[in-house]
């Protein structure tokens, strides 16, 4: 063992998750456990020639034990049983006739030398395993904080990844070196997840594919490979070998302290059981995900198919008629029925339009052409577009003068107004008046369109905004439920909100934040011109 | 020729709205010759002189745009584009390349035949002067004097409101890109522009018309321009 390979193996793995071991302790402080026995015994020596004519001869020896157990408390057994030899020939030195030397003159003392030397050690020996043991405590008491704290963090973390970067800084920060981590990629081999501080060679990579692949430790410490740079420890769980571990050995260090590796192992299988659960989870969210868009799917085939054949049966019906029957039929019917494929038709055509709609805000393929634009240009051709279904319904409008321009997409905006003022027109009674009004609040404009209907059953107000949510109209023509959730699909592309609520006084209220235009929000005069 | 019917060269590759305009517009008045791809299409422009073009924006053997911006080399023709919805901005590039309306499908007959008379009448228009004075509803913009009546109330507007409301007389009952109106107004069309533009229109509405949340006139096509509304006396 030559003297730097040992100081290397004592910076590699020194403190590290409390796995410093007691023996390497002692013999790295050896030579101050000695000098403090020898001190101890020249203390007790002088302490005993001050109480030489004032106590008995017997207590003397109670000194010297006494001097024992204080150098078998720094939990050196060596140095300890050095005490208790010195003492034994310190206390025939100086205080058995003859003084001054080795020579005995009563052979009594003989018998005496040897009890107080016996128990001497065996004080010596039981106070340092005493030591040792609390120490050990310690140590286990401060691996199983640092593992706490390791399992906390990566409870935290819920990727993968993140679990093996979170590990690998922790050991690194404790070992004082950069370790390296990376993610079992299956077939296309190790993925980085934290950079090793150097570049593998080949053969190291070679030897990290094998540990991905076997689930084995390799390199120095292990039977696997010792020669390498790395020392590799696989994360594996029962399932699969989640990735690995590289920790960096410097060229001519010893190996790890088994303690060290021990706790090593202890991490890795901790992450690995992380790892495993945060798959799971995956998987489970995942399965979750498929169900639910296999149940919107099967809504929708089921709602679609039912809009879809309700127009389409009435259009082949009619159509089919006056080809059948042109010449014989009333002209009064013939256009009764030319009259009903238009309307089915058009029904047909806002539903597809709907539904390609929802369809591309759910898949985020709508594309937002923001420009900066007074909220008329988006509400009044909504109140243009809807003016036939609209006839019954006074409209009141109340947009502040000063309002400043908002950041959007003026189509979609139009289609907010549009779908709200249908849902308006659809389930109040005719005459009820619908009221739109627009407001600042901090740097959001708040919009709200408000009816005096029959207002929203308590508990749906969340619920309408669902895909294929619709209340069931009395009698009433009822759409296919979308249009509310794609309002809620454009408002919140947007980065705003919508809800609804009931207005007191009866009536449904919705209610959505726009952004204001950032740069030119207010509306200026236009520069240097009178009229 | 001068006193026969219009000639509507129709090009679109859909045989159901091929043969419903082939059936429809004979009805109003109208002549049609039907093309279903681009080049046929524009072999009738050469051959026949058409008096207008609807142009289906999706066909299959050119751009829509392309074909635009090949008619336009050569022909005045008023063209009347037909954009699916998914292709939105396929509509502004074609009138901002020389397109005179369009309509979005579905459409209604009613709303094709209301594009085709403004849309020829702008044709016809191209060669005879100005009319001196513009009337629509309660409004009446007398352009050799430079004033505006709105219910025989005289409107002060500032120059810039009253160029802007002049090029929107000129096209009158078509849609005006933003991007046109920019070009006309300043011969810019930078975002800046287009905000400025946005706020000279608002001033416009509020001083014309009565309830500017509702325009009667002065109407707003969302995400692509404007259109000054005129009175459909045939309707």
């Amino acid at each position: 063992m030559t003297e730097p390979s040992f100081a290397a193996t004592r910076r590699i793995g020194e403190n590290w998750l409390g796995a410093d071991s007691p023996s390497r302790r002692s013999e790295h402080s050896s030579w101050r456990a000695y000098a403090w026995a020898i001190v101890t015994v020249i203390a007790c020596t002088l302490i005993d020639h001050l109480i030489l004519r004032l106590t008995p001869e017997s207590n003397l020896i109670m000194v010297y034990l006494l001097g024992n157990v204080a150098v078998a408390l720094r939990g050196n057994r060596w140095a300890a049983l050095l005490a208790a030899i010195l003492s034994v020939g310190a206390y025939d030195f100086f205080f058995v006739h003859p003084y001054l030397t080795f020579a005995v003159a009563d052979t009594q003392y003989l018998f005496t030398f040897f009890v107080m030397g016996l128990v001497g050690t065996v004080i010596s020996t039981l106070t340092a395993r005493l030591v040792a043991e609390l120490s050990a405590t310690r140590q286990r008491e401060r691996r199983a904080l640092a593992l706490n704290a390791l399992s906390h963090s990566l409870l935290t973390a819920d990727a993968p990844a993140e679990m093996l970067e979170e590990a690998a800084r922790l050991i690194g920060h404790d070992l004082g070196l950069t370790v390296g981590a990376w993610l079992n990629g299956e077939q296309e081999g190790p993925i980085v997840a934290v950079p090793p501080p150097s570049s593998l060679t080949r053969s190291e990579v070679e030897i990290l594919r094998a540990v991905l692949k076997e689930g084995m430790a390799a390199g120095p410490g292990t039977t696997n490979l010792p020669g390498s740079g790395y020392l590799f420890l696989p994360v594996r769980s029962a399932q699969r070998i989640h990735g690995a571990i590289g920790i960096p050995i410097p060229e001519g260090t010893q190996l790890l302290l088994p303690e060290v590796r021990s706790a090593l192992e202890t991490v890795a299988n901790q992450l690995a059981i992380a790892m495993a659960q945060a798959q799971a989870r995956a998987e489970a969210d995942e399965a979750k995900r498929k169900a639910e868009s296999e149940q919107l799917r099967s809504a929708l085939l089921s709602s679609v198919s039912h809009d879809l054949r309700t127009p389409l049966t009435g259009i082949v019906g009619s159509a089919g008629t006056l080809v059948e029957g042109a010449e014989a039929l009333d002209p009064h019917i013939r256009r009764e029925l030319a009259q009903s494929i238009v309307e089915e038709a058009e029904r047909l055509s806002r539903l597809v339009k709907n539904l390609l709609q929802a369809t591309r805000l759910e898949a985020g393929s709508v594309q937002l052409m923001r420009t900066c634009f007074p909220l008329e240009e988006a509400l009044s051709p909504a109140l243009a577009r809807l003016q036939p279904m609209l006839e019954g319904h006074p409209v009141e409008v109340d947009l502040a003068p000063d309002l400043p321009f908002v950041d959007g997409d003026p189509v979609l905006i139009e289609q907010v107004f549009g779908n709200l003022l249908e849902n308006a027109a659809k389930y109040t009674s005719a005459g009820t008046p619908i009221r739109i009004e627009a407001s600042m609040a901090g740097e959001l404009l708040w919009v709200s369109v408000c009816d005096r209907g029959p207002g929203l059953p308590s508990g749906e107000e969340e619920r309408v905004f669902e895909k294929f949510h619709r209340h069931p109209v009395p009698g009433g023509r009822s759409g296919a439920g979308l249009g509310l959730s794609i309002c809620r699909g454009i408002i919140e592309a947007h980065g705003g909100t919508i809800k609804a609520f009931n207005r007191t006084g009866g009536g449904a209220c919705f209610r959505f934040s726009l952004a204001i235009a950032p740069a030119h929000g207010k509306m200026p005069h236009p520069p240097h011109e009178v009229t | 020729m001068a006193d026969s019917k219009p000639l509507i060269v129709v090009i679109e590759d859909e045989a159901p709205i091929r043969r419903f305009l082939r059936a429809s517009l004979p009805l109003h008045g109208y002549r049609v010759l039907e093309a279903a791809t681009a080049a046929e299409g524009i072999r009738h422009l050469a051959e026949q002189r058409p008096d207008l073009v609807i142009l289906d924006l999706g066909l299959p053997d050119m751009e829509g745009l392309d074909v635009v911006r090949q008619i336009r080399e050569w022909s005045e023709v008023p063209i009347v584009v037909l954009s699916a919805r998914e292709r939105e901005s396929d509509k502004i590039t074609a009138l901002d390349a020389g397109a005179d309306d369009y309509l979005t499908k579905p459409f209604g007959i009613g709303e094709l035949l209301a594009r085709l008379r403004v849309a020829l009448r702008h044709g016809a228009r191209r060669a005879a002067p100005e009319a001196a004075t513009y009337e629509a509803g309660n409004w009446s913009v007398d352009l050799a004097a430079r004033r505006v009546f709105v219910a025989d109330e005289e409107v002060h507007l500032t120059p810039t409101e009253y160029r802007l409301l002049t090029v929107l007389i000129r096209h009158a009952g078509k849609v005006v890109t933003h991007r046109q109106l920019l070009r006309e107004l300043w011969g810019d069309e930078h975002e800046d522009a287009q905000h400025t533009l946005r706020v000279h229109i608002s001033q416009l509405r509020r001083k014309l018309e009565p309830d500017p949340t509702r325009p009667q006139h002065l109407m707003t096509e969302p995400g692509v321009g404007y259109r000054l509304r005129e009175d459909e006396p045939g309707k």
